[in-house]
């Protein structure tokens, strides 16, 4: 690599890193907890027995006595969610008996809900999710053009070689200088996973906007405005009728978002390993009752890299080892973001280098690329 | 001829080899079925942890004496 090619890559790994760096730290913080977020919260499962939904879904619409906009059916916590339309905490119901869980109150937002605010939202709705987005994007391009310099940093040295040299302050940046750089190549692809993921999952709100905007045009024009005709239950059947392959857990009513005006949305996914992950719904005309096709809509690609976006980030799909490894790397993330700040500092107030500590201290191109860089 | 390529070997062949073992690990989970797969992924994710903690986490004596003095002054 040219030596101009070089100083270039690392200017754009400076600054984007700068640019970025505070607000990774603050999402690595909020993320590690995030990994065991099960465990933080308790188990959320009450005198779960494992019997399959008895309940009306109907009639727990009705009991609620608020204008809906989702139910969801959680069978592996016997619970029914109700959402109400145009947002706001969720109602639980028991998915056996129907009964309001708590008196049907909304449940008091668990730690992790907090947290996950922070984390993807900085707690300012979706401005911050696109704040955040921006971050993920700075990331991203931090990584990879600090893969682009990795080799001339690494120079000539086997891979793994942290000088140890002097113990003076310059010895100490060059064996910072390359923990930094062994831990970011090593940890680099991981990285590179995670950002794209965050970017990913940051952009949903605009992502399922973007789809719901194009979805009408391929089904036919319905009645809309009046009152559905048909309840959650018959949405369901009817669902499950054309798609008997899926599970079905999430009913969106029809209407503003996350609807679609006229239609019920029946949110499900494959029931085996390779479609587990991918979610579709299939549409019910809320006046005649009628699911539209032949099984669930089509989903366009962004939407199935979200749907893969979610595990790749979270690392909630491989058991314990899989979540231990997730914080491990997490803090990995952390020693550099650390050490790069730290790189940033001591470049700052380094004093220029003598001809002596350059004898010491065999330099290689890119070193000399930094004294050149720095002001 | 020989020597430049030994040296885009020499600095790319072990991340090269650890991007690999981390994509294969992070799929396995994804696209297996249980099992196997699962304990496929942790051994390969494991490795790049273990090579960070393995060169990347041992301090010299004269690094940390250093980097001490550099603390206190």
């Amino acid at each position: 690599m040219k030596g101009s090619t070089i100083r270039r890559w690392r200017l754009v790994h400076e600054w984007t890193s700068l640019a970025s760096t505070l607000f990774l730290f603050l999402l690595c913080l909020t993320g590690l907890p995030l990994i065991f977020a099960d465990e933080i919260d308790g188990p959320s499962v009450v005198a779960n027995t494992g019997a399959v939904r008895a309940a009306s879904l109907d009639a727990v619409v009705r009991r609620a006595g608020v204008v809906p906009g989702f139910v969801r059916i959680a069978p592996d916590e016997g619970r029914i969610y109700l959402g109400p339309a145009g947002g706001g905490q969720p109602l639980l119901f028991d998915a056996g008996s129907g009964e309001p869980i708590a008196g049907g109150r909304p449940r008091a937002p668990a730690l992790s809900t907090v947290l996950l605010a922070l984390h993807g939202e900085l707690l300012a709705g979706i401005a911050g999710r696109m704040f955040i987005a921006l971050v993920a994007l700075c990331a991203l391009v931090a990584v990879v053009s600090g893969v682009a310099i990795h080799a001339p940093f690494a120079g000539e040295r086997p891979f793994g070689d942290v000088r140890h040299g002097q113990a003076d302050r310059r010895g100490t940046r060059l064996g910072w200088l390359d923990r930094h750089n062994l831990i970011g190549i090593a940890s680099a692809t991981w990285l590179l996973v995670m950002t794209a993921t965050g970017f990913m999952n940051a952009i949903e709100h605009p992502l399922f906007a973007l789809w719901r905007s194009q979805v009408p045009r391929a089904l036919p024009v319905v009645k809309t405005g009046a009152a559905p005709h048909i309840g959650p239950d018959r949405a369901l059947s009817a669902a499950r009728a054309t798609a008997p392959g899926m599970i079905f857990e999430t009913i969106i009513f029809p209407g503003p978002p996350p609807g679609i005006p006229g239609y019920f949305l029946v949110w499900g996914e494959g029931a085996s390993v390779r479609t587990a992950r991918l979610s579709a719904p299939v549409a019910v005309d809320a006046a005649t009752g009628k699911a539209f096709g032949r099984g669930p809509l089509p989903m366009p690609w962004y939407l199935a890299a979200l749907d893969l976006s979610r595990p790749l980030h979270f690392g909630d799909y491989g058991g314990m080892p899989l979540r231990i490894i997730w914080s491990l790397f997490d803090l990995a993330t952390i020693m550099v973001l650390g050490s790069g700040l730290y790189l940033r500092v001591a470049r700052g107030r380094r004093r220029p280098a003598s001809d002596r500590s350059r004898k010491s201290v065999p330099l290689r191109v890119p070193v000399d690329h930094q004294e050149e860089v720095s002001p | 001829m020989n020597r430049p390529l030994s040296g885009l070997r020499r600095q790319w062949s072990w991340p090269i080899a650890l991007a690999v073992l981390t994509v294969s690990g992070l799929l396995s989970a994804l696209t297996g079925e249980g099992g196997i797969w699962w304990g496929v992924s942790w051994v390969a994710l494991a490795i790049p942890l273990l090579v960070i903690i393995r060169y990347a986490l041992c301090f010299a004596k004269s690094g940390e004496a250093g980097h001490a003095r550099n603390r206190a002054r």
